[in-house]
């Protein structure tokens, strides 16, 4: 492990507090379309940060920034204090593994792996030992010798980690690489490469548009929305404190509805929805549209608390899920609103047409500008 | 080369298509001819033939060695009743027997037509006779060359185009260097050819080209490209100089050579009384004249009188038997010693 | 075919296997070649063999023992490797650039890709003596650009019939170049720049690599179509610069010597077959490495 896990020396070098690496002001427009816009996002040493987003976000052109496989038109790209906004890809350092990987179909798997080492001039025997590495680092040993074009998808993956991890880069990106797998080996493979990232210590960067693989695989989080970061934070900020409607939408499942302000005492506000009227914390001025909403888990059926909100509703729709079973609610202003509960047993009697009583805390309930 | 040969292919195919009909024979009465592809023949003289005897001729125009090509595979039962190719080739012809005797036939004209246009004892007959020397640009040369040694002047380095001597022309050339090298007379020549290859050899820094495809000479000859061209004959020469382009024939004091242009009855071929009438008609002396303005050629009929604008010098006449049995041994040579780097 | 059958029938699948219905989509095409192509040429090879007192190697001592006939066949093969490599050198990029191309830019590049093909080699001779005679357009064009005080020869030389061959060959190795490289992920380049490799060693190492079977496939087309090459070099050389096609025009149509014909015809199609199979071969070999996936 000690030579995938050794930093680069240009890693060392100038080492910052801001951040190993730091995007400033990153601006990138393809003819009228801008794709990144004043973007800025610092991520630490060690650190795995996911980049999230529906497509056209801007998630993989920001990669191939920080990668060098395109210029921005605006900012700063800093790796471990040093400037490389204007180096070409090849002298940066940054080891990406793409999306369907990009293995050199002409090589074999040992081949493809000492490809970088060769490239930078390391000698044969040299490369020899780093690749047998890389080979066992991936528990590929076996498979050396073997053409590319003849390994799983899994196999491919682990080969492309290994061939981007044995040139030590001082950053690694990688470009939706679970995409190519099916669920099953997905959900394997992302525990697997976490771990196995952990273990080089190295600095991460994943772009993916699916919040659960996020979810799984990050320290962080920066939810992209049209060129910009919505929102960078820990998945549970993330999850139980998003700061619009869009990361709240693009990262779990939430019951929302939309209402009116009708009172506000104290930090708490009072919205009066198709349901009634419900409490939250929050700061807006009477009369403002907005619209509240309820992680799924928060909710229970019946009284509750003292003093917790309490709304009724009819039942849609009920979905088992194993260790938890979802309620869907037929609400009045479809579209607009929409309700999903989850709970972990579901109470005798309940079945789609019957009329429940939700019951959630103010303190979970958030309010967001409509 | 390919597009020409499935032209001649398309030429032929449609030439037999038209000869076979029975229908149209027993209409009016018709001949099938081959020969060269030249203009003057069907646009000019032949319908002045068709006039005045009331048949149709039907015609081919190829290259004289399909043309005894097809006129070999036909032997048992030719199609063709008059062909009109080089005497080099009629030899052949004569050879393998595909042609039949034109002595002892109705040609009354025949009798009129000088000897050395009756050859090997009226086998065939050559209906004119082109002539070749020396082309020139009459811009890039004011003053016509009045000797074949001129073309041999440093002057002409890179200005000279000879045609191959695949091409019957190009004996005008050979005969030039074996009368310079030897100095016998031109017309002497011939049997001493093998005497000129050195002589022509020294001609090398000038050639710019030794070419095949003699279109393609004559338009660098107009373009001012080259100087000399040897030799394309009067009918190429003098009939671009008419159409005004800038070029001449010059008529060197050695000799200007007379071209083959023979006409002959092909051997068991139909209707043999309409070729001897096409025939006869080709040789008389009021067609000679037209033959001789159209073609820019000399006439061979001693009654016949050219056309006061085309004064063509005595020709030397050739033994082209002796030509024929030594071209493919001149070729070789020519490619070796004159063509090869 | 011979080996197949020969082999011991223990050893070969049930026959139903073997007689693959798709090998009758051949057919036609097998059918018409042999009626077109092989009856002409076994009847060639035939009369190359053909002597007076029946068979006789006469001709190919004639063409293998002569220095000038030795001195043609290495005028065809210099004209050939020469040719192919101007084609490799001019349409490898340019197969990258039409390949990456798109919208109006990709139609403008096959139309210049293209066109040439549709304008006979006869009218292009004479473009080409418009552009390089004396008073042509190159000569004008370098004389006021200051590069040369006074017309030089272009015409009949051989740099002339070496740009005139590369010309009209240039199509068909662009083509099989090109649709090597649609077919090739840009992001292979890509993933060579990320992992520290220069320009140089990424075009060395991964796109020559994954694009050499288009380069053997339009290599091979165009050296046999080089040194077979007869229109082009009668044109641009006539007689000066003989090749193994003219010898054999000359040999049917002016000498009717069928054997040195036919003979030369053999050792133009003996080059040539060396040339497809060793290409194929290469192929074959690449195909094992996985080629261009």
């Amino acid at each position: 492990m000690t030579a995938l896990g050794a930093p680069a020396p240009a890693a060392q070098a100038g080492a910052s507090s801001a951040g190993h690496l730091v995007v400033t002001g990153t601006s990138k427009r393809f003819g009228a379309a801008v794709v990144l816009e004043d973007l800025s996002l610092s991520v630490a040493k060690g650190e795995f940060v996911s980049l999230l987003g529906p497509s056209g976000c801007g998630k993989t052109t920001l990669l191939r920034c920080i990668a060098g496989l395109l210029r921005p038109d605006a900012g700063r790209i800093t790796v471990a204090g040093q400037d490389i906004t204007a180096l070409p890809a090849h002298r940066r350092n940054v080891g990406v593994v793409f999306q369907n990987y990009a293995l050199f179909p002409h090589l074999t798997v040992a081949e493809n792996i000492g490809f970088g080492l060769r490239a930078q001039g390391v000698s044969r025997a040299e490369a020899a030992p780093r690749v047998a590495e890389a080979l066992a680092l991936v528990r590929m040993g076996e498979h050396a010798d073997k053409p590319v074009t003849s390994l799983s998808g899994g196999q491919q993956q682990r080969v492309a980690v290994a061939r981007a991890l044995v040139v030590r880069p001082s950053l690694l990106l990688l470009d939706e690489p679970f995409s190519a797998l099916d669920r099953k080996l997905r959900e394997t493979m992302q525990v697997e490469l976490k771990h196995l990232l952990r273990e080089v210590g190295i600095t991460a960067i994943f772009v993916t548009h699916d919040q659960e693989e996020a979810l799984v695989v990050s320290d962080r989080i920066a939810v992209m929305n049209s060129g910009r970061i919505e929102q960078l934070a820990d998945p549970a900020t993330l999850y139980g404190r998003p700061v619009s409607l869009y990361v709240l939408d693009f990262v779990g499942q939430s019951t929302r509805l939309a209402g009116r302000i009708v009172a506000v005492e104290d930090g708490v506000v009072t919205v009066e929805t198709s349901l009634g009227p419900v409490r939250a914390p929050g700061r807006f001025a009477p009369g403002s549209r907005v619209a509240v909403a309820v992680r799924p888990e928060a909710v229970t059926l019946g009284e509750g608390v003292a003093g917790a909100n309490r709304v009724s509703a009819r039942v849609s729709e009920i979905s088992f899920l194993g260790s938890r079973t979802q309620l869907h609610l037929d609400l009045p202003a479809e579209g607009e609103d929409r309700g999903v509960v989850e709970l972990p047993r579901l109470p005798e009697g309940v079945q789609p047409g019957s009329r429940v009583t939700l019951a959630f805390r103010e303190a979970d309930t958030m309010v967001f500008p409509a | 080369m390919h597009s020409t040969w499935s032209r001649r292919v398309l030429l032929g195919g449609g030439a037999s298509l038209l000869a076979s009909p029975a229908i149209l024979r027993a209409q009016t009465p018709e001949i099938f001819v081959g020969g060269p592809a030249s203009p003057g023949l069907t646009d000019i003289l032949f319908p002045r033939i068709e006039r005045k005897h009331g048949f149709k001729i039907l015609f081919e125009g190829t290259n004289s060695l399909i043309n005894l090509e097809k006129m070999r595979s036909n032997r048992a039962r030719p199609t063709m009743t008059v062909t009109m190719m080089d005497d080099p080739v009629l030899i052949i012809a004569e050879r393998e027997g595909v042609i039949a005797p034109l002595r002892g036939l109705d040609i009354p004209n025949l009798a009129d037509v000088q000897p050395e246009a009756r050859p090997r004892d009226a086998m065939w007959a050559n209906w004119c006779f082109p002539a070749a020397s020396i082309s020139y640009q009459t811009q890039n040369v004011r003053t016509a060359p009045q000797s074949y040694a001129e073309v041999w002047d440093r002057k002409y380095r890179d200005k000279v185009i000879l045609i191959s001597m695949r091409i019957t022309q190009a004996v005008v050339p050979l005969l030039a260097a074996t009368t310079l090298a030897t100095g016998k007379p031109m017309a002497e020549c011939l049997k001493l050819a093998d005497e000129g290859f050195g002589k022509l050899r020294e001609l090398r820094p000038n050639i710019l080209q030794i070419t095949t495809n003699p279109p393609q000479a004559q338009q660098l000859q107009e373009s001012g490209e080259v100087d000399l061209y040897l030799s394309p004959d009067s009918r190429t020469t003098l009939f671009r100089k008419s159409q005004r382009a800038p070029v001449d024939l010059a008529y060197p004091r050695e000799g200007t050579v007379a071209m083959p242009a023979g006409v002959a009855m092909v051997k068991g071929g139909p209707n043999p009384e309409l070729g001897m009438k096409f025939i006869n008609e080709l040789l008389d002396p009021d067609t000679q004249a037209l033959i001789a303005g159209t073609f820019f050629s000399k006439p061979t009929n001693r009654k016949a009188v050219a056309p006061p604008s085309l004064q063509l010098p005595e020709l030397i006449v050739l033994d082209w038997e002796y030509f024929a049995d030594n071209r493919n041994r001149w070729i070789e040579r020519f490619e070796r010693e004159i063509a090869a780097r | 075919m011979s080996a197949t059958l020969a082999a011991p029938a223990a050893a070969l699948p049930p026959l139903r296997r073997r007689l693959d219905p798709m090998a009758l989509l051949a057919l036609p095409g097998v059918a018409f070649l042999s009626v077109v192509f092989l009856l002409p040429l076994l009847l060639l090879l035939w009369s190359s063999i053909r002597g007076e007192g029946g068979f006789t190697v006469n001709g190919y001592v004639r063409v293998l023992g002569d220095a000038y006939y030795i001195g043609v066949i290495g005028n065809s093969l210099q004209l050939g490797l020469i040719t192919t490599a101007g084609a490799f050198i001019l349409g490898y990029p340019a197969a990258f650039a039409l390949a990456r191309a798109r919208g109006y830019a990709q139609v403008v590049l096959f139309a210049l890709v293209f066109l040439p093909l549709t304008v006979s080699i006869i009218v292009k001779s004479f473009g080409w003596g418009i552009v390089l005679r004396r008073d042509g357009i190159l000569n004008w064009l370098m004389l006021n650009v200051g590069l040369i005080e006074r017309p030089v020869r272009m015409i009949f030389t051989e740099g002339a019939l070496y740009a005139g061959m590369i010309n009209v060959f240039l199509p068909f190795m662009v083509l099989p170049i090109y649709s090597v490289v649609r077919m090739i992920d840009p992001r292979y380049g890509d993933a060579a720049a990320t992992l520290g490799a220069s320009p140089w060693y990424r075009f060395t190492r991964v796109t020559l690599p994954l694009t050499l079977p288009g380069v053997v496939a339009g290599a091979s087309l165009v050296f046999s179509l080089a040194v077979a090459a007869y229109v082009t070099p009668s044109l641009l050389m006539g007689d000066r610069y003989m090749t193994m096609s003219m010898v054999m025009a000359k040999a049917f149509l002016n000498l009717r010597d069928w054997q040195l014909g036919g003979a030369m015809a053999a050792v133009l199609l003996a080059v040539a077959a060396m040339v497809v199979v060793g290409a194929s071969l290469m192929q074959r070999r690449l195909a094992r490495h996985g080629g261009a996936a």
